[in-house]
């Protein structure tokens, strides 16, 4: 996800199609749903320029993506945020940012009042959770963005996703650091 | 299509990023491919070419560990089957040393659904080509050497024997007829047993 120009929009074309695929959508969601992952791409990309390093910092990039996703929103949201000073190498932090815009935003989405992210170190593996005190897991909830993140989780990351009610809804990407 | 054939086949699919490669599986699952196996880098793509025995490979020429081409070279040298590269519009280079590898199709980032049919039909057309080439290059051989073995067991006989060319070939197919052995099996016999 991390290469030549031509590489680039092959992804941002692949999500596109993947989406255009998706059936029982509704076309704005879609569409809405499609731009919020190119800018998770895009997020990756700025933090990278402004450091001309390698690593992201994956506290600034969630940062930036919370900002970004909440942004288009109604107010009325609360969102508590406990984040870890963890460096994620390019590709790898480019597959976190569309990992976490996707969790983050069907949080947003479907949760209640109370947004919760935690980003922190166990045992030499980083831990994404991301809860929230909504009417818990969905059917709402599957469709195109879960499985993207599913496979990312499981191919990029190298980590596993917990998906659980306790209750609201509690998205849990564990992966090595 | 070429051939108006409906798509089927057991495909490999070789490309290190997860997005394009989830676009890649349903494209061809809408196609009616079945995709038997995923690989994430080149080595993965020669184990799982082995393992899985797929009808075609589609593999992306920039992965780690083992790039598309060199991983399309050890699936060609130990199975043979149509291959299809996936490259970026600026990597005309490495287009060139796939050909060179005996990749058959094409694919080029960033690529749209109507291009993936034909360059799979292009593929299979082409290894198709060049599979009948190699049959009838394996017959003429063949075809070859069967001419010069009766060449050799004639003058033999004649050498031998004292016969005329006719005599000594009415010979040998007289020895195939009561055999029931090809003319060419006869003759290299003569050979072994007279050339000894």
């Amino acid at each position: 996800m991390y290469g030549c120009f031509s590489s680039e929009i092959q992804t941002v074309a692949s999500l596109l199609r993947l989406q255009a695929h998706a059936e029982d959508v509704d076309p704005r969601k879609a569409l809405g749903d499609s731009v919020n992952r190119i800018l998770a791409i895009a997020a990756v990309h700025e933090v990278l320029t402004e450091h001309r390093e390698d690593d992201v910092e994956l506290d600034e990039l969630i940062d930036r993506l919370r900002a970004m996703l909440v942004q288009g929103l109604v107010s009325g949201k609360e969102i508590a945020a406990d984040l870890a000073s963890i460096s994620l190498a390019g590709q790898r932090a480019t597959a976190l940012a569309l990992v976490f815009s996707e969790l983050f935003g069907n949080a947003l989405e479907h949760g209640g009042a109370h947004v919760s992210i935690e980003l922190r170190q166990r045992d030499g593996d980083v831990v994404l959770a991301i809860a929230d005190d909504g009417v818990g897991m969905q059917e709402a909830r599957d469709g195109t963005g879960l499985s993207i993140v599913r496979a990312l989780v499981r191919d990029e990351l190298g980590g596993t996703l917990v998906l659980g009610d306790e209750p609201g809804f509690r998205a849990e990407v564990v992966f090595p650091a | 299509m070429t051939g108006g054939k409906e798509p089927s086949g057991r495909i490999l699919i070789a490309e290190d990023e997860t997005i394009i490669r989830l676009d890649l599986r349903e494209l061809l699952e809408r196609a009616g491919f079945e995709v038997c196996a995923e690989a994430r880098d080149g080595e993965e793509a020669v184990a799982l070419a082995r393992t899985e025995l797929p009808d075609l490979a589609l593999l992306d020429v920039k992965m780690p560990r083992l790039d598309g081409i060199e991983a399309a070279q050890r699936i060609l040298d130990e199975r043979p089957i149509p291959i299809v590269m996936v490259t970026a519009y600026d990597e005309e280079e490495l287009v060139l040393r796939a050909v060179e590898a005996g990749v058959f199709g094409y694919l080029v980032k960033p690529f749209r659904e109507s291009d993936l049919l034909p360059a799979i039909a292009t593929a299979r057309a082409r290894h198709e080509e060049l599979a009948a080439l190699r049959e009838e290059a394996e017959s003429l051989a063949e075809a070859l050497a069967a001419r010069k073995a009766i060449e050799r067991a004639k003058g033999l006989l004649m050498a031998r024997e004292g016969l005329a060319e006719a005599e000594a070939f009415a010979r040998l197919r007289k020895a195939s007829q009561i055999s029931g052995r090809p003319l060419k099996v006869v003759a290299e016999a003569l050979i072994a047993t007279l050339d000894a």
